[in-house]
């Protein structure tokens, strides 16, 4: 009996067997094609309902991916505009230097104190590099202060937002001649004083150095008229300016190798000894 | 003529042909499916006699087939499958087993069955990668094992 079973099984499963292999031998065939439509059709009824929880899933991972690419990008557009400002940066400061008359020595910033009323930068050239106290320092927007204490390697610079810094200047095109200081109202604002009120100065106008201090060459620029304003009791007026440099975001600059006159160092002197 | 116990253990199987076919082909881990008709099988093996397990799992096989569109493949590795270690099965259905040890005879036969499956799929050219070999060899039978353990936990003798 068990003989009797054991081969009706052997036979059974040498059918099945059989069966599957010429299914799979035979998938492509004509005959099989109209029952694989039917399951595929069978198939898209039963995945119906489920769809949405395949499209939700999918729509996950495309989140998470795209959420990992976004951040890439950021991270690369954020390096790249670094990049573009440092590259305008430079390219301003290239213009400035072959257009400038005096020699000058680039330099970068090493650290900043913006917060008091002593504002200083320390630059990474000193007297090594030539050099010395009372050099401008400026980049390609304007002036930027003047040498204080140099080093060997590093160097001290006063900013035009020190309570400490005095220039002589003048509006551009105008005989309007005064001291450009700064009076730590807001850390861009400095005031031109000692111009007479005679004179017609108006927002917007450019305000430059005008040599006259034997400190700094004419003609550098240090900011523009926002707004002026009679002195009560005067006669002149008191005219606020909005410094063109931007020391927050400064990190090159220029030192311009300024040396003072000295014949008109020596004219004081003898005057200063006569009175 | 068809006993009713086995048109009830034919229904149950179409039950879990569905639920493969719907559900569980879409619970991938590495690109492996755990397989519930084979799990169904296997009981079926401890539970009947080797000709209307070999009928009903070359049944079974058939419908998961031409629902996933491979035409003979599981067929023929489950009825394989069955004819080999039916025996063995069987006589072990007397016993009570840990979990362990449910995991470790389900992941022999799963890994049996999808090695078989895997000769055949390539004989009938059905899959290329050699990633398969991973996920259909060692993914899917841990997972196939792991699910059949969690039913064994579960189940009553009922």
């Amino acid at each position: 009996m068990r003989r009797v079973t054991d081969a009706k099984d052997y036979i059974i499963t040498a059918l099945i067997l059989l069966l599957a292999i010429t299914l799979m031998v035979n998938r492509y065939d004509d005959g099989l094609q109209n029952a694989r439509k039917a399951s595929i059709t069978i198939l898209s009824y039963l995945e119906k309902p489920l769809s949405n929880i395949r499209i939700y899933r999918q729509a996950l991972t495309t989140n998470t991916y795209l959420q990992r690419q976004n951040v890439l990008l950021q991270d690369e557009l954020s390096r790249l505009r670094a990049v573009e400002q440092q590259n305008r940066v430079l390219r301003d400061l290239l213009d400035l230097r072959e257009k400038e008359s005096h020699s000058m020595i680039p330099v970068q910033v090493v650290a900043k104190e913006l917060a008091g009323l002593n504002n200083s930068l320390t630059l990474d050239a000193g007297s090594n590099d030539g050099v010395e106290v009372g050099m401008p320092v400026i980049n390609s927007d304007g002036l930027i202060g003047q040498v204080i204490v140099t080093a060997s390697n590093y160097s001290q610079v006063l900013l035009y937002s020190n309570s400490l810094f005095r220039v002589s200047a003048r509006v551009a095109d105008t005989r309007a001649f005064g001291i450009v200081s700064w009076q730590s109202t807001g850390y861009r604002e400095l005031v031109l004083n000692h111009v007479p009120q005679t004179i017609l100065v108006e927002e917007g106008q450019l305000v430059e150095t005008s040599g006259f201090s034997n400190q700094y060459p004419q003609g550098i620029p240090i900011g523009e008229v926002t707004r002026v304003e009679p002195g009560d009791g005067v006669e002149t007026q008191t005219i606020y300016l909005n410094a063109f440099a931007d020391l927050f975001t400064l990190s090159e600059a220029f030192i311009v190798k300024f040396q003072p006159d000295t014949t008109i160092q020596n004219l004081q002197e003898q005057q200063e000894e006569l009175f | 003529m068809i006993r009713s116990e086995n048109f009830r253990l034919l229904l149950i199987g179409f039950g879990f042909v569905a639920i493969q076919v719907i559900l569980l082909r879409h619970l991938q881990i590495y690109d492996a499916e755990s397989d519930l008709v084979l799990l169904f099988v296997l009981w079926l093996c401890t539970k009947k006699d080797r000709t209307t397990t070999l009928l009903i799992a070359g049944f079974l096989g058939l419908l998961q087939d031409s629902l996933t569109d491979l035409w003979g493949l599981n067929m023929f590795s489950k009825t394989l499958l069955v004819f080999v270690l039916h025996g063995f099965l069987n006589r072990t259905s007397e016993n009570s087993f840990l979990i362990w040890q449910v995991f470790l005879i389900v992941s022999g036969a799963a890994f049996l069955h999808n090695i078989i499956f895997y000769f055949v799929s390539s004989f009938s050219g059905v899959y290329a990668s050699e990633f398969v070999v991973f996920s259909l060899l060692i993914v899917s039978t841990l997972y196939t094992a792991a699910l059949g353990s969690f039913l064994h936990l579960v189940r009553t003798d009922n």
